[in-house]
């Protein structure tokens, strides 16, 4: 199977240093905004599409990183001018064609394997001449140059491709060009080389045998009309027709699911990569789902690159597909244990995207604990949960195992807020916890009769509650088979659990709260 | 395995044989020693195949081996001569500091244990590029050619190689170590070719002995057993016949110089030995029919072309003129064999029709007339 193997990026827009190793069929990028997930489908794009070969160089501005433009500032020299270097190594077949000219040992640690590096920085022959912009702390743009060189040390002639790769942007909203890059890309995608060329050669030659058929009367003795054949250039106006009606037409989101179902399957489209970047923009619920199982069957044959802000994805496609990209590092999932990635690849509704991406999080129970614990924080610590980067996620009936597993292999800081459930056994299996685990903690209630949330509110505030629950005369409350006559409060909190939590969160009363909940909470604010 | 060497006669079509060998559902890789082969190499190719072909490419000696073999290990070659980085640019067509000059050891010369050797500015010297590629190894911890090799043999499945007597020297040895390493290598040449070109001719494997006295160019039958010894198949058969010559210009070729060619072909055409001036001077002025001087093409305004360079080419007719080596060629039979005879095969073997003569006494009697003006003063 050809695809890519890992990427390095240096001085690259959000990215001084970056390393990515890649699955060879699944890897869903998942990071926050501003995480550099686009760069790293721009970095490949670069390589392998040699992206802005033809731009104008003032683009290199918006390319080159931040910190190295200010270091060069700080201290201009020839040598601290900003530059960029992308390396891209490939898993190429034996009999991939042509893949010798892209083997060798012109790359970074000048061991043998495939790939292309990609070096934008000042030319050489012009050291010289741009003395002047470095004492004024310039950047001499226009002397830098672009170079693509395979790592047999040959240049990289794109056509002469070491895989089919296809990148499909549908975070992009002018139509145009995403239409023609992405025709365009199935067009190469589909023929080979020499058919291209010879389609395009014919397409031309007819072309201008159509308008001489026309026959048009001449414009004068010497001059007559001709196709300028320079401006009809097939890749250009091809466009794909699905059942009859143009891609283009179709809508956005069918559009996307369509193109991404055609640049999936791998007989049609000869391809070994596709990136898709959002592939969620546009989509509702059912065609993401459509989309993610158009995914799953067509993984084996090729690699998929994904960045996505949905959950659905995140979930749906296996948890240790996800490769996380934190503070210029990324963090590959693939370490996690297989049945909890299958736990949360079912249960369809989890948050565990929110829980991936957050920096602290505290794990709750249920709905009456996520509505009550950000009014308790900011009582007890005057801070907001946002202000402390704080998330808090419920885990709705997954178990908080499940996401602390993860939060172990990402080394996250979490709280877990929980019932005794009046077992002695799991407050031993807390305290023996806590002592294993710095990042990690879990806080219940040690007292086996404060057997749940409600319980511990109701026995520190049962005054307060009696004047915002009300009991109908007569009522009767027993919950799991225990009556709760002479509680009926607590027997109706019990029963009506979020409703109550919502009368104490309207609430303007003073409650007091559990000192487990307190520990916790200061504990996940240090 | 499949290793073997096919031996021709000349216009036997080692190329259009190579090339309609080629089997495109392997991986193959098709080496020659000059552009022109490879020019019809291409053409054989397109020829046979009627289509492109996909899993077949093309190249000449020397670009394989700086591609193959050095380009894509640059690192170790610097490593080994202790130097830091090297990236080159391609390779120069600069002769290297020959050892000696008029016998005198040259102040610019490096021995081929120093980088200089093989390099200029950030080009490889073209001459050295095989040396290199042996030099460049140190006990167990590296081998380039071994390295180098293995890769060869990931990425293709047959190595065919054209006029394979052109490889001589630090080529040669290359050469032999690559029959011995590789998977599957089809090789053609000709003995009687060997030795024509104005570049390559000395050294192995042609060339044996060391003194005056005992050097001597190795024969035909040696030169079987040469290859045998490299466990190469030995096929004389394929090849045996001329699909150019006609049978009545094989016979003369064998019986004035043991070279046992034959025709397979219904191409008409004679020797004619052309005696009056009226009648040379008719065949020179011709445009249509070709002149194979020995040396100094360039020098005559008629149309001509050194017997050396014609090597590979088909005529319909032609007209060799004769050097002084070869003055009693009329009468002579079994002349007896030296590298020189070579050259002189290769031009009578370059027509499909008639094969005209000229003596060199009876060419040197209007010679002036057909040297170009610039010329003149020089010769």
């Amino acid at each position: 199977m050809n695809y890519i193997k890992s990427l390095t990026i240096e001085g690259l827009k959000k990215f001084e240093h970056f390393d990515i190793e890649f699955d060879k069929n699944i890897n869903i990028i998942i990071g926050e905004n501003e995480s550099g997930k686009s760069t790293i489908l721009e970095a490949i794009n670069i390589c392998l599409n040699q992206l802005y070969r033809n731009a104008d160089k003032s683009i290199i501005k918006e390319l080159l990183n931040i910190s190295n433009v200010n270091k060069f500032k700080e201290n201009p020299s020839l040598e601290n001018l900003p530059k960029i270097y992308i390396e891209i190594e490939f898993n190429l077949d034996k009999d991939s064609k042509n893949n010798f000219l892209f083997y060798g040992m012109h790359n970074q640690d000048e061991n043998e394997k495939y790939g292309i590096k990609y070096t934008c920085e000042l030319n050489k022959e012009f050291e010289q001449e741009v003395f002047e912009f470095i004492k004024d702390k310039k950047i001499p743009y226009e002397y830098y140059e672009m170079k693509w060189t395979t790592f047999q040390g040959a240049s990289f002639n794109i056509l002469k491709q070491p895989l089919n790769y296809l990148t499909i942007d549908n975070s992009i909203t002018t139509q145009y060009n995403t239409y023609n890059y992405y025709n365009k890309s199935v067009f190469k995608s589909k023929y080979d080389g020499n058919r291209m060329v010879k389609v395009k050669n014919d397409f031309r030659i007819n072309i201008e045998d159509i308008f001489s058929d026309l026959k048009l009367e001449k414009i004068s003795d010497t001059q007559q009309f001709v196709i300028d054949t320079k401006k009809v250039i097939l890749e250009n106006i091809i466009a794909i027709l699905d059942n009859d009606v143009l891609l283009e037409n179709k809508g956005k989101g069918i559009e996307n699911l369509l193109k991404t179902q055609i640049a999936l399957d791998k007989v049609k489209s000869k391809l070994d990569v596709v990136s898709i970047e959002e592939p969620e923009n546009h989509l509702s619920h059912t065609n993401l789902r459509k989309m993610l199982k158009n995914i799953e069957t067509y993984k084996e044959d090729k690699q998929i690159i994904i960045t996505t802000h949905s959950n659905l994805i995140v979930s749906g496609l296996n948890v240790q597909n996800i490769i996380w990209i934190n503070n210029e590092k990324a963090k590959r999932l693939e370490n996690i244990d297989k049945d909890i990635a299958k736990f949360f690849q079912k249960s369809d509704n989890n948050s565990l995207l929110q829980f991936l991406l957050a920096k602290k999080v505290i794990l709750v129970e249920g709905a009456t604990e996520y509505i009550l614990i950000p009014k308790i924080f900011k009582k007890i610590l005057k801070k907001t949960l946002e202000e402390e980067n704080i998330d808090i996620i419920s885990c709705n009936g997954v178990t908080y195992k499940n996401f602390i597993h993860i939060a172990e292999l990402m080394k996250k800081k979490v709280v877990v807020i929980t019932d005794n459930d009046e077992s002695q056994e799991k407050i031993n299996e807390m305290n023996e916890y806590n002592q294993l685990h710095n990042n990690i903690k879990i806080y219940m209630d040690s007292n086996m009769q404060n057997w749940t949330w409600e319980v511990c509110l109701y026995n520190l505030n049962a005054s307060e509650l009696k004047n915002i629950i009300e009991i109908e005369d007569g009522a009767k409350y027993s919950y799991k088979g225990i009556s709760y006559e002479d509680k009926p409060v607590l027997g109706k909190m019990l029963n009506n659990k979020s409703d109550t939590a919502y009368k104490i969160y309207m609430s303007n009363k003073e409650f007091k709260y559990p000192s487990y909940v307190t520990e916790a909470l200061e504990w996940i604010k240090k | 395995m499949d290793k073997k060497i096919i031996l021709a006669v000349a216009g036997a079509g080692k190329t259009y044989t190579l090339c309609k060998n080629v089997d495109d559902s392997k991986r193959n890789i098709i080496l020659a020693f000059t552009n022109q082969n490879i020019k019809n190499i291409i053409k054989e190719l397109d020829k046979n195949h009627h289509k492109t072909l996909e899993n077949t490419c093309v190249y000449t000696f020397d670009s394989f081996k700086y591609n193959f073999f050095i380009r894509p290990y640059e690192p170790i070659i610097a490593r080994h001569f202790g130097i830091k980085t090297f990236v080159s640019k391609g390779v120069s067509l600069k002769t290297p500091p020959p050892k000696l000059i008029n016998g005198y050891p040259n102040p610019n010369y490096k021995n081929n244990k120093l980088f200089e050797h093989y390099v200029i500015g950030d080009k490889y010297y073209c001459d050295n590029l095989s040396e290199l590629i042996l030099q460049v190894k140190k006990g167990k911890e590296y081998n380039l050619f071994d390295i180098a090799m293995k890769n060869i043999n990931n990425f293709f499945d047959y190595i065919y190689i054209d006029e394979f007597q052109d490889f001589r020297q630090h080529n040669y040895e290359l050469m032999e170590k690559i029959i011995k390493k590789s998977n599957n290598i089809i090789l053609v040449g000709d003995y009687f070719q060997h030795s024509v070109n104005a570049r390559n001719n000395t050294g192995k494997p042609f060339k044996v002995g060391n003194t005056k006295e005992n050097k001597r160019i190795i024969t035909y039958e040696e030169y079987i057993k040469l290859l045998e010894n490299l466990k190469l198949k030995v096929d004389t058969e394929t090849l045996k016949k001329t699909r150019r010559c006609p049978e009545n210009i094989c016979k003369f070729i064998r019986e004035k110089f043991n070279i046992e060619i034959y025709a397979d072909n219904n191409n008409k055409g004679n020797v004619i030995f052309l005696e009056n001036n009226d009648k040379i001077k008719e065949i020179i002025e011709n445009n249509y029919i070709i002149k194979l001087v020995e040396s100094d093409s360039k020098i005559y305004n008629f149309n001509c072309i050194n017997w050396g360079y014609s090597k590979g080419d088909t005529y319909n007719d032609i007209c060799v003129i004769l050097t002084d080596r070869f003055k009693n060629l009329k009468e002579e039979k079994n002349i007896e064999y030296t590298s020189t005879i070579n050259k002189i095969y290769v031009a009578l073997t370059r027509t499909k029709g008639n094969l005209y003569i000229i003596e060199k006494a009876k060419f040197d009697n209007i010679k002036n007339s057909y040297i170009k003006t610039n010329f003149m003063n020089k010769k």
